[in-house]
């Protein structure tokens, strides 16, 4: 027992102390809510150690994943000598209570079984003093672990399946300058820009010609909550730059902050079916939002249009039992249409591991190429996310099989489709002397 | 997980931060009517209009400081003081108020009713009921992963909110000349309390950024009539250029709560769409403007076959910037009451003498403009008082005529089986 606390205190000194409102161990769950109990699939993935042993390295993530194998064995330990603890403990209870009907007969059997009793009772005591923390540190850091690599996600360098047009050669100032000059744009920071003229036109267009576009593809329109809590933020692993709001009546104790992500997010879409479960009839779900992302950005990163914290956006989000791949090849060859009828050079690329979000198991990107920086922008994106959105956020669905009723979590497929500021951006320093509304455009500025 | 965010994100945000409020083009210190504020003459009539709008500020204090503050040495310390405090007492005195509404006691009134109540003797069903049977709307178990009184609009209730934003915009656009602005969500405390919205203390309604990751002074944005204020701060336009008419469409964001029983349900929310009219007129205009503002507005619910009233406001309602306001109430027959759906206000001068929104007379004096505002189309309720109006006994809503050609040719919102019913899970396993 001794070893062991010993062992304890080492693993919680090794791991930096975080705060988590995804996970909430028991010694907490009286302060703090547990929103969700995340489903643990570490066992699932021990079975395939080199595979995450690879996974890591491609995507060059900075976590110790031979650490994270020791520090889940200490604990399995922990948990094994808990376990065995209470049933020991219960035992011997169980049994106190039989022998106290005839005590007179038992008295010396009951008094060494008190003593046995309060011995074990002892040391359920001592492990309990830091068993919490070991468990928190222990699943904290197999949370931090990254999604699957989906097998066509390139390992070294990104992989361009398809091209629409040539790329542009001409030479262009920034955009920033040719929006100001054509009245188009009055920026002030990257949290506050105001698009004017045809550019605010523009912006209504484009949105409701993707949207038109996508309704008929079989989509239905949500439209969403701007907020989330921390336990959806952590639970799509997108902490670091989501913005949170001041809360008067907070108290010190709450993890689960309020955040302001925007309506056609990832995480608001999350926050919908956060720990619910469906009927498998309604898969696959298809879904569409328009609305703002707001993100914190960087003040390194140039005043550009490519960097905004509010970003006016077209995101999809699917929910899928099986053939996720079916489904992106689908959507993606749509929305390729969809990008083609605009008649603007783009390029379709498939980011290697080391270019991904820890999410992600693959991430398609639609890039437009920015003739002032003389490289290739992302105007939108489509991402599998397989199934570790779903068992992070217990999104479940209910799947009939020849033993029973099984719950099963599926596999979600979500992207920003369609990123207005960055696609303005590569337009204007496209072709500077094209209308930015074309006919085709004009006749979506309202409808 | 968080000492991720301990680290990247407040690297990143003090630099955010650094630059937030660079480029905002608002004048140091508002330039107010002081000659008439300080003016010995006009205390009675002052205390008379603040007492009138149930309004804070003490003119009487703001006198005495200006009287101290001409009796002391320009160059002193005190002087400075002095001078601050008087400038935050005069912040604090509301706009005037409209004659003819100085004249209302504690009711409004009404100037017309438009359109027939809906026939009573059908048994209508709230919003709500209506919602949760067509599958339109979810606003239950959200506390926890939205924020409390959060909502999802969903299938084609939602293509319903994107045709009544079209619709509204393309009015204004192609039959007002309105400018379209997109503007932004996250504003400096600053420019939201120029336009004479509270930030701070217990029972503001503005929400701000945490101070600790993002700087002390940046708020989310109630309405766009606070941004397209601060897009016009510090700008000088021409005469010719006025009426300067802008329309933004935004999501508004609201801290406030209410526990009151009519106010359930989306009827009051902490965000909502909202189709936004702004305007910059010479003074001698903007009463004419208002009821330009006030037409295009009764036209538009007119078009939708609403029944509902137009309100002239009484001065305890005008808040601290507006000189006259309007409040349009649609009847929602499932809850049996007037709701507000709609407003517009004329704020004289308050808001560009604080924000410094000036223009040239054809002769090249500079004058302050007046500003005006209204809602074109604010969904949450615009939504309640269709879905009620138009319920049908077979379950279905009706979509107003005026809406098909926006709603892709459909006429009617029906169950929406595509949305799954979600089922809590209470156990891990």
């Amino acid at each position: 027992m001794k070893m062991l606390k010993h062992n304890c205190i080492y693993i919680m000194q090794t791991f930096k102390r975080c705060y988590s409102a995804l996970y909430i161990t028991g010694n907490k769950a009286q302060e703090t809510f547990a929103v969700v109990t995340p489903y643990i699939d570490f066992e699932e993935r021990l079975n395939k150690k080199n595979e995450l042993v690879t996974n890591i390295a491609a995507r060059n993530y900075p976590l110790d994943i031979q650490k994270v194998f020791e520090t889940w064995d200490f604990f399995q330990t922990v948990d094994d000598q808990r376990k065995k603890l209470e049933e020991t403990r219960a035992y011997i209870g169980q049994k106190i209570s039989t022998l106290m009907k005839e005590y007179s007969k038992n008295e010396e059997e009951i008094k060494k079984l008190k003593l046995h009793f309060q011995l074990v009772k002892e040391d359920l005591k001592n492990l309990k003093e830091h068993y919490y923390e070991v468990e928190e540190q222990t699943m904290l850091k197999v949370l931090d672990i990254p999604n699957v690599l989906h097998p066509k996600t390139p390992l070294k360098d990104e992989v361009v399946i398809c091209q629409y047009l040539e790329k542009p050669d001409t030479t262009s100032e920034n955009h920033m300058v040719i929006a100001e000059s054509l009245g188009y744009l009055e920026y002030i920071n990257k949290t506050t820009s105001f698009f004017k003229g045809d550019a605010s036109l523009f912006e209504q267009a484009i949105l409701n010609y993707f949207r038109s576009c996508i309704i008929d593809s079989g989509f239905t329109v949500f439209c969403n909550s701007s907020f989330c809590r921390s336990v959806v933020a952590e639970g799509c692993a997108e902490v670091s730059n989501v913005f949170t709001i001041a809360e008067l009546d907070c108290s010190k104790e709450n993890l689960n902050h309020l955040h302001f992500c925007g309506s056609s997010t990832i995480l608001s879409f999350m926050a919908y079916f956060t720990k619910h479960a469906i009927s498998n009839i309604h898969l696959p779900l298809k879904y569409l939002s328009i609305g703002k992302r707001y993100r914190v950005q960087d003040s390194e990163k140039t005043d550009s249009l490519f960097n905004l914290s509010q970003e006016s956006t077209l995101s999809v989000f699917l929910a899928t039992a099986e053939n996720e791949l079916l489904e992106l090849d689908q959507i993606l060859k749509d929305v390729k249409s969809y990008y083609e009828r605009l008649g603007y050079h783009f390029r379709i690329v498939l980011l290697p591991a080391n270019k991904i979000d820890k999410s992600e198991s693959l991430h398609v990107s639609i890039q437009m190429y920015s003739n002032y920086l003389n490289q290739y922008v992302e105007v939108g994106n489509l991402s599998s996310f397989d199934s570790y959105l779903s068992k992070r956020l217990l999104f479940t669905y209910n799947h009939q099989s020849p033993e029973g009723k099984q719950r099963k979590f599926p596999k979600i497929i979500a992207g920003t489709v369609l990123n207005v500021p960055k696609l303005l951006g590569c337009i204007l320093e496209n072709n500077v002397d094209k209308k930015l509304l074309s006919p085709m455009l004009n006749k979506y500025i309202f409808h | 997980m968080f000492d991720k965010l301990g680290k990247t994100a407040i690297a990143a945000i003090r630099n955010f931060h650094a630059t937030s409020t660079c480029r905002w083009n608002i004048p140091k210190q508002a330039e107010l009517d002081i000659n008439y504020l300080c003016n010995p003459n006009n205390l009675s009539c002052i205390e008379k209009n603040i007492a009138n709008r149930k309004g804070v500020g003490d003119i009487r204090l703001a006198q005495e400081l200006k009287t101290r503050l001409d009796k002391t040495d320009a160059s002193s310390n005190e002087y400075i003081e002095l001078k601050e405090q008087l400038y935050h007492e005069l912040l604090r005195i509301p706009n005037g108020t409209h004659p003819e509404v100085a004249e209302l006691k504690e009711d409004p009134k009404v100037v017309k009713l438009v359109n027939k109540k809906p026939y009573e003797g059908f048994k209508y069903l709230e919003f709500h009921e209506i919602a949760k049977r067509l599958k339109v709307v979810r606003t239950e178990q959200l506390g926890n992963v939205c924020g409390n009184r959060s909502y999802y609009i969903l299938g084609e209730m939602a293509e319903l909110e994107h045709a009544l934003v079209n619709y509204f915009l393309e009015n204004l656009v192609v039959n007002h000349g309105f400018e379209l602005v997109s503007v932004p969500d996250i504003l400096p405390r600053d420019v939201i309390e120029r336009c004479g919205m509270n930030t701070r203390g217990d029972r503001n309604q503005v929400y701000t950024l945490d101070p600790n990751l993002h700087g002390p002074d940046l708020c989310l944005s109630g309405t766009s009539e606070m941004a397209l204020a601060g897009f016009l701060s510090g700008k000088v336009l021409k005469e010719e250029e006025l009426p300067k008419k802008l329309a933004a469409v935004s999501r508004c964001f609201r801290a406030e709560t209410s526990s009151v029983s009519e106010e359930r349900g989306i009827y009051r929310v902490h965000e909502f769409t909202k189709v936004e009219m702004f305007l910059a007129t010479i003074p001698d205009t903007s009463e004419k403007h208002l009821k330009e503002i006030l037409t295009i507005q009764e036209k538009s619910f007119e078009s939708l076959g609403l029944h509902f009233q137009v309100l002239d406001m009484p001065p305890h309602e005008l808040g601290a910037p507006a000189y006259r306001k309007y409040d349009i109430e649609a009847w929602m027959p499932g809850r049996k009451m007037f709701g507000e759906i709609s407003s517009c206000s004329d704020c004289t001068d308050y808001q560009s003498r604080r924000l410094g929104i000036k223009y040239v007379t054809k002769f090249g004096h500079k004058r302050f403009v007046h500003t005006l505002n209204g809602t074109a189309c604010a969904i949450p309720r615009l939504l309640i008082a269709l879905t009620e109006t138009f319920q049908h006994e077979k379950g279905y809503i009706n979509i107003p005529l005026v809406l098909h050609k926006y709603m892709r040719g459909k006429t009617t919102i029906s169950k929406q089986k595509q949305i799954p019913e979600l089922k809590l899970i209470k156990h891990k396993k």
